[in-house]
């Protein structure tokens, strides 16, 4: 992959967290109104704006807008995942973060590969979506626990190779959801731990569908120095 | 096949213008007319093979009244060509005691007859009395091949049923897990959420929710439309609410789709109501087939005149082409109505995917029947050349050359069967004349008759060649190998005498080796037919088995969820204000929910079972526990799940408000891990035993181990 200079100032611009809205896209009122309670209580509060019950609504109103956070519930009033609604999204420059009770590592893959930045399991809980998107919010890449037994599970051709050390970061961070612990087993600092996870998503992503996200995703990667350019 | 060797043996005794005599022309009729009545008929029936013994036993014992001691010096005449295939079939169609005894009352026959011509311990006898006893070994040879070739297809068909079911009956069950579980996290986990992790919730909307999640709870689950019914078991549960009596003939089972099936048994019902009300019937029959059902009647019938009315319009002709099929009523006055039903059969696809099968069959067919037949050759070729021997003929030397020929010939079968190019069984076709042709060229014309043994021996060394071939070119390959040497005999010594010879010859060995080849041919047949039917068994076992997982799925543990969580929805929809024990309950469902949304599905081990109870127990003490089990976790032993549970146990014991437990696969290993919080407990961290590794983060301690 080549990214040229340009391309990594488009993504600084696009970082200003400032004007990047988050929004909700849920059928459930229930879980509209407690993700945007959980944003509105995080330290510092995140600014949400208004939620949408279904996918159409969501790109019926943001047809035109610039790019937004989006917690995006997988099955909306229908039982099965909605994967093609999220592949429009995605593909709009969105930042999908898939907020879901399915927990299937394939169903996992499958919307990283449609271009969604993460995957956070609702098991998962709160602090795991309000880290979520954060990330989103700055274009770090990120990865949730259950997220990151789906991609040490990966076995599929045309993946990253991912170094030993990084596997165990991946099942250690999904056994433990504690980046704390893990660094106290592994003997590095947690933020160590945190580049870890966001190099693998950055791989992943580099190896992923050729999706915007995918690129914003790898040129952040480049400028924090998490991934180089050998690696791609 | 063994009335086909006795009618032609019967019709060259009737023809040979050197055995005269009213009895025998008597016995050979009554023998021809019997082969015929039996090819006719084709009865299985007890008294049939009966009647088949007699009969040998019979010609055995008629043999004064049927051969002149001339006649009885030939290579094989023909009592003796009826009694030894008759004996030959038997064994192949008796159990081996049961052959045996008609082997023992056969010869017993034979050597009464035949020593009235040739007297008592002629070395003839002894010869017929051993290709008797060859005959009946050979064919209980093939009958055991035969019966473990059929026990080994039957046994690998049945594992793959079982294992397909076992497969189906999982994916159904993870599918109706999936269904329920996105049905509860829909309804119920969402609004437990909002209740118990979110300060200052607003009552009505609580309230609301929960009034309608009680109702979507409540509400019966939708009986599943894919279902197969047994269409017969309807059918006989609506007859006995019918004057006339119903006998069923045909499949006594037929699952079919829910869709077709009850098309089908409102189009009978509707047939059957018409035979009750208006045909003055005595009875009526059903035929079930695969693809069809009959309801015939010996009432009055529908002349063709009149109108059919609605009933038959409506409800039988256009109800079966509302499913992609089809009725007809055949009726003539006074002669009784018909009403025949058709549906489509959709199987047509899975027959494809036995082409595994087929490869096991082969290789089976080989290994069995084509040693069996190899053995067979063998025998025959001992004999063959042992007889010619000892009857002093020339050149024994080129004879035994010859016979070693063949049994290369013969043992080289695996060969041809598994690499064999297109050109290798016309050459092994072409050796064989050959041989054929040398052994005959070889003796002398008065030797002929009783030394040619390349006759039998030749057709059965072809056989276990010709496994993999076509019905038809694998006859016309023995038909070649039998006829071109004959023709060569015959221009060389132009008699009646050969002719009958041959003939004899042809009843004797040809026929039974036709029949030995067909044999591979219809076991081929039936396989693929038996596939046919098994593709669709198994679809509708598996779905049945599906149907059965998602009752007893709807009875079990969902229903015990639901029944826990319809006191606390009733509660939250009552608009009464939320208080901290709402909420921890609340708290405590959503938990429950999540692990079970967690859990790898309702097949999960008893291992993950025990795990749930621990965690019970702990969640009863008020931690909060989330839990991750792998589905595909390998297998331990029970030392290893012991261990594993003890780590839980000992781990779980230390949290004080919450915990969380990963069991993963690592390999042909398991890896456990267990994250709990220490605060406030009083006793000490210790390191647990048994190579566990313990990290500790102010309160938080975790533990892993690795165990396999």
């Amino acid at each position: 992959m080549t990214t040229d200079s340009g391309e990594l100032e488009l993504v600084g611009a696009e970082g200003n967290t400032d004007h990047t809205v988050v929004t909700v896209v849920d059928d459930h009122d229930a879980i509209q109104l407690a993700v945007q309670i959980w944003c509105r209580e995080a330290r510092p509060p995140i600014s949400i704006g208004a939620g949408y019950r279904s996918t159409t609504d969501f790109l019926a109103a943001h047809r035109d807008g610039s790019p937004a956070v989006v917690v995006f519930d997988l099955e909306q009033n229908q039982h099965r995942p909605d994967f093609a609604g999220l592949e429009k999204v995605a593909a709009m420059g969105h930042r999908v973060i898939v907020y879901s009770h399915l927990a299937g590592d394939e169903v996992i893959l499958r919307c990283l590969e449609l271009g969604a930045v993460t995957f956070i399991v609702k098991s998962e809980g709160r602090s795991h979506l309000i880290d979520a998107v954060r990330a989103a919010l700055v274009l770090e890449p990120h990865v949730g626990p259950m997220m990151a037994k789906a991609i040490f599970h990966d076995r599929n051709v045309g993946r990253p190779k991912l170094a030993a050390r990084e596997q165990e970061v991946l099942i250690a961070w999904f056994q433990t959801e504690s980046k704390d612990l893990v660094g106290q087993k592994l003997r590095i600092s947690s933020t160590t731990v945190r580049t870890h996870l966001q190099r693998v998503r950055a791989k992943y992503a580099a190896a992923g569908r050729p999706a915007l996200t995918k690129s914003a995703l790898v040129a952040r990667a480049i400028q924090d120095g998490i991934i180089f350019l050998d690696d791609l | 096949m063994r009335q086909c060797s006795s009618l032609t043996a019967a019709a060259v005794a009737l023809l040979d213008p050197a055995v005269p005599g009213a009895s025998n022309t008597v016995l050979m009729m009554g023998l021809a007319v019997w082969a015929i009545y039996r090819l006719v008929t084709r009865s299985r029936s007890a008294i049939a093979t009966a009647g088949d013994v007699v009969v040998l036993v019979v010609i055995g014992a008629a043999i004064p009244v049927l051969a002149t001691p001339d006649e009885f010096f030939g290579m094989a005449s023909v009592p003796q060509t009826v009694v030894a295939v008759s004996i030959a079939t038997l064994g192949v169609q008796l159990p081996a005691l049961w052959s045996a005894t008609v082997l023992a009352v056969g010869i017993c026959a034979y050597v009464s007859g035949a020593s009235a011509v040739v007297g008592w311990g002629g070395a003839l006898l002894f010869h017929d009395l051993l290709s008797i006893v060859v005959a009946w070994t050979v064919s209980v040879l093939l009958r055991l091949a035969i019966e473990r070739v059929a026990r080994t297809a039957d046994q690998a068909h049945q594992d793959r049923l079982a294992a397909e079911v076992a497969a189906g009956v999982a994916q159904a069950r993870r599918n109706s897990d999936r269904e329920q579980l996105a049905m509860l996290h829909d309804t119920a986990a969402a609004t437990l959420l909002l209740v118990g992790h979110t300060p200052h919730v607003p009552v009505e909307r609580v309230a609301a929710q929960a009034s309608r999640d009680l109702m979507v709870l409540q509400a019966r689950p939708v009986t599943d439309h894919c279902a197969p019914v047994d269409v017969i078991r309807l059918l006989r549960d609506d007859s006995t609410y019918l004057d006339v009596p119903i006998y069923f003939t045909g499949l006594d089972h037929l699952w079919l789709d829910a869709e077709p099936a009850h098309a089908l048994v409102a189009a009978s019902r509707e047939a059957l109501n018409n035979v009750d009300r208006h045909a003055h019937a005595n009875s009526v029959t059903i035929y079930a087939g695969r693809h069809r059902l009959d309801i015939t009647d010996d009432g009055r019938g529908i002349s063709t005149g009149t109108s059919r009315g609605h009933g038959i319009d409506q409800s039988i002709v256009a109800r079966m082409q509302r499913v992609g099929g089809r009725a007809f009523v055949h009726s003539a006055p006074g002669g009784g109505t018909t009403v025949e039903l058709q549906w489509r059969s959709d199987d047509e696809e899975l027959i494809s995917a036995g082409s595994r099968d087929d490869d096991e069959l082969e290789r089976n067919l080989w290994s069995r029947y084509g040693l069996a037949l190899t053995a067979s050759n063998i025998l025959v070729v001992t004999v063959g050349l042992w007889h010619a021997l000892s009857a002093n003929i020339q050149m024994p030397a080129v004879q035994i050359g010859l016979a070693v020929a063949v049994a290369l010939c013969a043992l080289s079968a695996p060969l041809t069967v598994r690499h064999g190019g297109r050109w290798v069984l016309p050459g092994v076709v072409a050796t064989l004349t050959g041989i054929a042709i040398v052994q005959q060229a070889t003796l002398s014309e008065s030797e002929l008759v009783y030394a040619s043994w390349s006759q039998a021996a030749v057709g059965f060394c072809l056989l276990p060649h010709l496994l993999r071939s076509p019905f038809a070119r694998g006859l016309a390959f023995l038909l070649t190998l039998w006829i071109i040497p004959a023709v060569i005999v015959l221009t060389r010594v132009p008699t009646v005498h050969m002719v009958l010879a041959f003939a004899v010859g042809a009843a004797a060995f040809l026929v039974p080796q036709i029949a030995a080849f067909s044999f591979i041919t219809s076991v081929r047949t039936s396989l693929r037919l038996a596939r046919r039917e098994n593709a669709t068994r198994l679809r509708l076992e598996a779905r049945v088995g599906v149907a059965e997982a998602m009752a007893s799925q709807r009875d079990r543990r969902y229903s015990d969820t639901v029944a826990r969580l319809v006191p606390l929805l009733r509660t939250l929809s009552q608009r009464g204000p939320i208080t901290e024990e709402l909420r921890r309950q609340a708290r405590a469902e959503c938990r429950r929910l999540r692990a079970l949304f967690d859990e790898s599905g309702p097949e999960s081990t008893l291992l993950s079972k025990r795990i749930q109870s621990l965690i019970g127990q702990a969640e009863r003490r008020g931690v909060n526990v989330t839990a991750h089990v792998d589905g595909d976790l390998p297998t331990m032993s029970l030392d290893t799940a012991e261990r594993v549970l003890h780590h839980i146990d000992a781990a779980l014991d230390r949290a004080s408000t919450w915990a969380r437990v990963v069991l993963t696969s690592a390999h042909d290993e398991v890896d456990l891990s267990v994250v709990c919080d220490v605060a406030g407990r009083r006793s000490p961290v210790r390191r647990p035993s048994g190579g566990a590794e313990v990290v500790v983060d102010k309160d938080t301690v975790w533990m892993t181990l690795r165990a396999g």
